[in-house]
């Protein structure tokens, strides 16, 4: 019998198909002590999500904490979101820490900026329309039709003005449209069985740094 | 050179005409009479046929981007709630949600019902906070609402909430409404179990207004608000004319001026590229 030689690369791989199988049998079947099970690993999972952003935060200071330190040239802004996201962690993070000033630094200036970009780009968009979208060939002109009643949808006046236009615009969205996005979903759920597949059977290795047949 | 060919090298123009549109319906008013449609009828009548005492969880993933498009909605279903006098668990699943879930407590009067003592926190509503984890998170939370949050946003433990002892999993409510400005996909995934019990409608961007079909027509939602104009829509249905209702005029000029200008952009090259070849012809 040939030995089976298990390489420490391949663990979170043993780990992804064991929590796999359990996970997708316990979705359809009730398994005792199955929900306490699946309940602890969705709570795992979480948890993991959580280091996985102060991971994220210890290496953006990696990246750009020398950079600061030295002071060189075109990293200010790099020191603003660095320094930014440092006062957020550490107001959120630390116990005790005044909640105040985590609360005045979250709505008063990192909703602010977000609420801001987006409205910026709200004003892209309509530059775009006129600047951008062109049609040149037919699939072009059937997607600006789409649109166009996909708009009529949102705008009361254009259907004040010709009352058929909301029932064509309903029909698009509920009909032809609507259908894309179905058949979107369906291959979007096959390619994820197909790579969930994939993994289980060790075919799909990017997740840990190798890929399929590569030798480490 | 032409004002057409202005525009292609200067934006400005069209931000100033957008900006004018933005505020000319405030100065004067359109009053465009609303179209509804059954995907917000049926939302409305659903709440209506809850009784009262029934749970009501309603997830706000609203952030400043995307406030004026699902704020409006989230809110009218958010007033219909205290009005049929339903309980509620208000939470979010996004880390920028939780300014607007307390903002939607007090826009929604639920603070004010509290002060004039009509309603009491923790028995009639409860205001979950951010639980991060996406889409284990949704899965958590629907299965195991107890293991997934320990304290409300107030810092009191869950346990010692009364409407908690009556939410453990969806199984134990009647309706959820959940905006986001993300696809429901992730959702639904995990919340599907839970249709036969539970009701779902999706508070969405007008952006998704086509794909919400696909969750509509296979019965896994009750009904969804279209953006601005579904919440306009469920305003008139609810009598609470608020937000939805203000922004209509805006969207309906805003709108037609995106339908001029896409016309317009494409006019314009159509006739530069029939002149172009004309010239080289000749």
């Amino acid at each position: 019998m040939e030995h089976v030689e298990v390489k420490k690369m391949d663990m979170p791989l043993i780990v992804f198909v064991i929590v796999s199988i359990f996970m997708f049998i316990n979705y359809f079947i009730v398994i005792p002590g199955g929900p306490a099970l699946s309940g602890w690993l969705s709570n795992a999972v979480i948890s993991i999500g959580n280091w996985a952003l102060i991971y994220g935060f210890l290496n953006l200071l990696r990246v750009h904490g020398p950079a600061i330190i030295e002071m060189r040239k075109r990293e200010w802004y790099h020191s603003v979101l660095t320094l930014g996201t440092a006062a957020l962690m550490f107001y959120a993070s630390i116990p005790g820490a005044n909640p105040i000033i985590y609360t005045w630094l979250w709505d008063n200036i990192w909703y602010g900026l977000m609420t801001a970009l987006m409205c910026y780009v709200g004003f892209f968009n309509f530059s775009g329309l006129y600047r951008t979208f062109r049609v040149r060939n037919w699939d072009g002109v059937w997607l600006i039709v789409a649109c166009l009643f996909g708009m009529v949808i949102n705008a009361p006046i254009l259907i004040v003005a010709w009352k058929p236009l909301a029932s064509i615009a309903s029909w698009i969205a509920d009909s032809p449209s609507m259908g894309a996005w179905l058949g979107f979903h369906l291959v979007t759920g096959l390619g994820m069985y197909g790579l969930a597949t994939r993994a289980l059977l060790g075919l799909e290795r990017s997740m840990l740094g190798t890929s399929a047949g590569e030798v480490e | 050179m032409s004002l057409f060919d202005y525009l292609e090298r200067d934006r400005r123009p069209i931000f100033l005409v957008l900006l004018i549109l933005c505020f000319l319906p405030v100065l004067f008013p359109l009053n465009l009479p609303v179209n509804i449609e059954y995907w917000t009828s049926n939302t409305y009548g659903f709440v209506e046929s809850l009784q009262p005492g029934d749970v009501v969880v309603m997830p706000c993933d609203i952030g400043g981007a995307t406030v004026a498009e699902l704020y409006p909605g989230y809110l009218a279903i958010a007033k219909h709630v205290l009005a049929k006098d339903l309980r509620m668990v208000i939470m979010t699943f996004n880390a920028v949600g939780q300014i607007m879930v307390e903002q939607t407590i007090i826009d929604a009067g639920w603070q004010a019902a509290v002060d004039r003592g009509e309603k009491v926190y923790g028995v009639d509503f409860v205001a979950l906070p951010y639980i991060a984890g996406f889409e284990a998170a949704f899965a958590q939370f629907a299965q195991d609402t107890h293991s997934t949050v320990n304290v409300d946003i107030y810092g009191n433990k869950i346990e010692d909430l009364p409407l908690m002892d009556d939410v453990h999993s969806f199984r134990d409510v009647k309706f959820v409404a959940f905006a986001s400005a993300s696809m429901p996909d992730p959702h639904m995934r995990q919340w599907t179990p839970y249709i036969d019990t539970t009701g779902f409608c999706y508070i969405s961007l007008g952006y998704f207004f086509s794909s919400n079909f696909v969750f509509l027509r296979s019965g896994q939602w009750i009904g969804f608000i279209n953006g601005v104009k579904g919440a306009a829509e469920y305003e008139i249905l609810a009598g609470f004319p608020g937000r939805g209702l203000t922004f209509m005029d805006q969207s309906s000029v805003t709108h037609l001026y995106a339908i001029a200008l896409l016309i317009l952009g494409n006019a314009v090259a159509y006739r530069a590229r029939t002149r172009a070849r004309s010239e080289v012809i000749a």
